[in-house]
């Protein structure tokens, strides 16, 4: 049989649009005919072979590749006596992989008729009949007549995708500790210089056999978040479409398989921690176009779970992200101890009060010294009553001749407890880092209460270790950043490599340091709406106001951390003032911001 | 048990039970820690011209019978109060200030209002510090915009504004809002225009002049170079509406810096 471009006059329009010209001594010989795709018949492509004339095709070689489920439409060109009706009956060599329906939307068997009608030129064609690939196999139908079979048969295999995984191209894969499981991608830089796209993953469809040239439809679905199904962090409960970071993907993309049978795409993940994903494959687009998303799984029309065999999915990818974390604490503490000696001892009859004028000028801070012995070489310790910056009164008139003597005065300040009975204002004592203990390189929430928000602090910064010492911040917002010795500043506003720094310090600004003051700040951060760079935390405010299980230098270390998320106090939970916290943990109103951030 | 010592005993169990009642709807009623107060917002005027700064005089009172304790004087600092704006023909939105909700204080903070008193705070707007949405889906994003102010100030075009305040319950659903107060903005002419241009030009001058300090380091060229545009600002429109706020955002700032100066620390 051969094909040409050129038409037929006789036969009919099936015969044109064939452009079939049977040769003379083929001419009695019934013969089994392909409709174009043009007419409506639907396949997954694939190897277009000529089809067999006499010796069937074998499964490694099919003359046609039907995906389970697709339908392709065949004719039956019939020679004889003009007026003769001939009646093929259709079969198949293996049950099942086949059916076959006289109507495209009809009912599909096992076997058919097909009646072609012999026209005044000795030739007819059949009306179309149609082959769905029922499932997965390889079967040959035939035509025959009972006085004759048509020369050629049809070996189809009918294939499936059968497998679909995630393959890492420039970021690890690994399994998704969080609710719902599947596998995890970190797609952020590994480092501030980090120039390779991190975001991209292999996405591979295989068929159920091993054969080039077929195509196989991908989509990728917006799968539901599992962690929630309510607002703030999830508003529309179990359908998807949630991921939070701007991406479209409501294309359906073809591409044909390799020699193994193996089709392949790149799925490029957003940068959103939570955001997640399934991608499914099939070989009709139709079918993708129809599934639906229920919680994390895909189903079909019929409401069935995928992979069925009409598509396949892959496992769920989550997207998780990484915060560098940038560690120091101040140097030893300086400035708590001040010495110097006794200009003048002046005794006030009226207060009954001794007025010393000192050598030394002390700090600008009206409550630090109010209660703390002055401790007078030869005179003895006498609680200080009042202060200025160049004088202390002590009750009482003082004997002893204090005039000239040394003195030495000691902030009460003992932030690690140490000082007992002989308080040292913990000169030369070195504050160290913050608590890490709930924001560790861990996947476990109790440990890591970003782990919720799908997001892991790293520590792969080099910090100073030890930075200056301030004895008390100069201010605060902006203010801070000077006492900051942030390495990494210049990656603090990377999208794709989140950068924070963390500081042990010693204490906030005077009017807040718990020297006399009611109110005391545990830590602070210099901003809190994506554009902040570091949190303190106060070891000495810590030890003024006392420590119990929801107020710790770990608390207040991942509160502080929490702002530079944008989390606020009225989200609760573990953002919660510290007087007010009953909660370690982020609240959905945090976790949201959290997700939400383009960069801490 | 005879009759009367009986009816004296059930007597005695329904008072018992009454007053453990009230106890309890007491208890209750006092979880809440602004239970019971209302709050007041006052703009210190109502006409403002665009990029002059908004103050708010903001009261906190007890209007109940008994006393009610707070876990901290409220502010905006420490994020206890929050201040809404609504734009004209919008609905109310977060306005935030430079450094509003970071003070986390501690210690011996609580504030007890007895009955019939009142606390005072204050406020300002000016510049809004507002996050990013361009990264985010649509629903995200639009979420963020109804609910928060997405402009670099707290009014950016005039009209007539409401201004609500809200002081924080500590849970959900407690808080308490002020009834609104009105003012009206309306477009700058002259001195104040050529403010409000370098204003739109560069917001952050906005935060320098609310804040008193710069956003960024203190010390940087940057933060240098945005003072010397205020000075300038102020000495070529001396008669401006906004020059008085410019005026104390540089006093300020050099007070900051004479601060920061001092920063190394103390020697024996």
């Amino acid at each position: 049989m051969k094909r040409r471009g050129s038409l037929h006059l006789a036969g009919g329009l099936l015969i044109a649009i064939l452009g079939l010209v049977a040769s003379p001594a083929a001419a009695a010989q019934p013969t089994i005919v392909r409709l174009p795709a043009g007419e409506g018949v639907q396949d997954c492509g694939g190897a277009a072979a000529s089809a067999s004339t006499v010796a069937a095709a074998d499964a490694a070689s099919p003359d046609y590749i039907f995906c389970r489920g697709a339908v392709g439409g065949f004719a039956i060109q019939g020679f004889g006596s003009p007026g003769e009706v001939q009646t093929f009956t259709v079969t198949q060599t293996v049950a099942g992989v086949l059916s076959f329906s006289n109507y495209r939307d009809g009912l599909y068997t096992e076997t058919i008729d097909v009646t072609v009608i012999i026209l005044a030129d000795g030739s007819g064609v059949s009306d179309p009949f149609y082959v769905k690939g029922e499932s997965l196999g390889f079967s040959v139908f035939s035509a025959c007549s009972p006085s004759r079979c048509a020369i050629n048969q049809f070996g189809i295999l009918v294939a499936n995708v059968a497998a679909m995984e995630f393959q890492a191209i420039n970021s690890p894969l690994d399994t998704n500790p969080n609710a719902a499981g599947g596998l995890r991608i970190f797609p952020d830089k590994t480092s501030a210089g980090d120039t390779v796209d991190r975001r991209q993953v292999l996405v591979t469809a295989t068929l159920s056999s091993p054969q080039p040239n077929v195509t196989v439809y991908f989509k990728a679905f917006d799968m539901d978040d599992p962690s929630s199904d309510v607002g703030p962090v999830d508003s529309n409960g179990v359908v998807g479409r949630d991921n939070r970071g701007l991406q479209n993907l409501d294309g359906v993309v073809s591409v044909q398989t390799d020699a193994n049978g193996v089709a392949r795409v790149i799925l490029t993940v957003t940068m959103q921690p939570g955001d997640n994903y399934r991608i499914a494959a099939a070989c009709m687009p139709d079918y993708l176009n129809s599934l639906l998303v229920m919680g994390t799984d895909l189903v079909n029309a019929a409401g069935s779970t995928l992979p069925t065999d009409d598509a396949n999915t892959t496992p769920l990818l989550t997207v998780w992200r990484r915060v560098h974390i940038e560690v120091d604490s101040m140097g030893a503490v300086a400035g708590n101890r001040i010495t110097g000696t006794i200009t003048r001892a002046q005794y006030k009859k009226r207060d009954n009060q001794t007025v010393f004028t000192l050598s030394a000028t002390l700090p600008d801070d009206a409550t630090r010294f109010l209660g703390v012995p002055i401790a007078i070489a030869g005179v003895g310790s006498l609680p200080i009553v009042a202060y200025t910056r160049q004088t202390v009164t002590v009750a009482g008139a003082v004997g002893g001749s204090p005039t000239g003597k040394a003195f030495t005065l000691v902030d009460d300040d003992d932030f690690n407890l140490d000082d007992g009975a002989n308080p040292d204002g913990d000169q030369g004592e070195d504050p160290p880092a913050p608590d890490l203990s709930l924001i560790q390189n861990s996947d476990d929430p109790a440990s890591n209460v970003f782990a919720p928000a799908y997001v892991r602090p790293v520590y792969d910064l080099p910090g100073e270790g030890a930075v200056s010492f301030v004895l008390n911040e100069p201010g605060y917002g902006s203010m801070l950043l000077p006492t900051y010795n942030f390495n990494a500043i210049g990656s603090e506003a990377d999208s794709n490599f989140w950068t924070i720094y963390l500081i042990g310090a010693y204490q906030p600004a005077i009017a807040e340091d718990g020297d006399g003051e009611n109110n005391v700040f545990l830590g602070i951060v210099d901003s809190r709406l994506g554009d902040g760079q570091g949190a303190n935390v106060f070891f000495e405010s810590l030890k003024e106001v006392g420590t119990g299980p929801f107020i710790s230098n770990a608390a207040t270390t991942a509160h502080e951390v929490g702002h530079l998320f944008t989390g606020d106090h009225t989200d609760l939970g573990l953002m919660s003032q510290s007087g007010s916290r009953i909660s370690l943990s982020f609240s959905d109103v945090t976790l949201d911001r959290i997700r939400s951030l383009v960069h801490p | 048990m005879n009759m009367s010592k009986m009816k004296r005993s059930i007597l005695a169990l329904m008072v018992l039970s009454s007053l453990s009642a009230a106890a309890v709807a007491a208890a209750a009623e006092s979880s809440v820690p602004a239970a019971g107060l209302s709050v007041e917002v006052r703009p210190v005027r109502q006409d403002y011209v665009l990029g002059e700064m908004v103050k708010l005089f903001i009261r906190i009172t007890n209007p109940s019978g008994r006393a009610v304790t707070l876990p901290a004087a409220p502010s905006v600092a420490n994020g206890g109060l929050r201040v809404l704006v609504a734009a004209p023909g919008e609905g109310f939105k977060r306005y935030e200030g430079p450094g509003w909700g970071l003070q986390d204080v501690a210690g011996r903070t609580a504030v007890e209002l007895a009955p019939g008193q009142s606390l005072e705070a204050q406020a300002t707007i000016l510049y809004n510090h507002h996050q990013e949405t361009g990264h985010l889906a649509e629903p995200y994003a639009a979420r963020i915009a109804r609910e928060n102010l997405t402009t670099d100030f707290g009014f950016a075009k005039p009209g007539t504004y409401r201004i609500q305040v809200v002081l924080a319950g500590g849970e959900p659903g407690a808080d308490i809002a002020s009834v609104p107060a009105e003012i009206r903005v309306t477009a700058p002419a002259g001195a104040d225009l050529e403010i409000w241009k370098a204003l739109a030009q560069d917001p952050e001058l906005a935060y320098f002049i609310q804040a008193g300090i710069p956003k960024g380091d203190p010390r940087s060229s940057k933060a240098t170079q945005q003072a010397q545009t205020l000075l300038g600002l102020l000495q070529a429109h001396p008669e401006s509406r906004q020059a008085v706020d410019i005026q104390s955002g540089i006093a300020r700032y050099n007070s900051a810096l004479q601060k920061l100066k001092a920063l190394s620390p103390r020697s024996e």
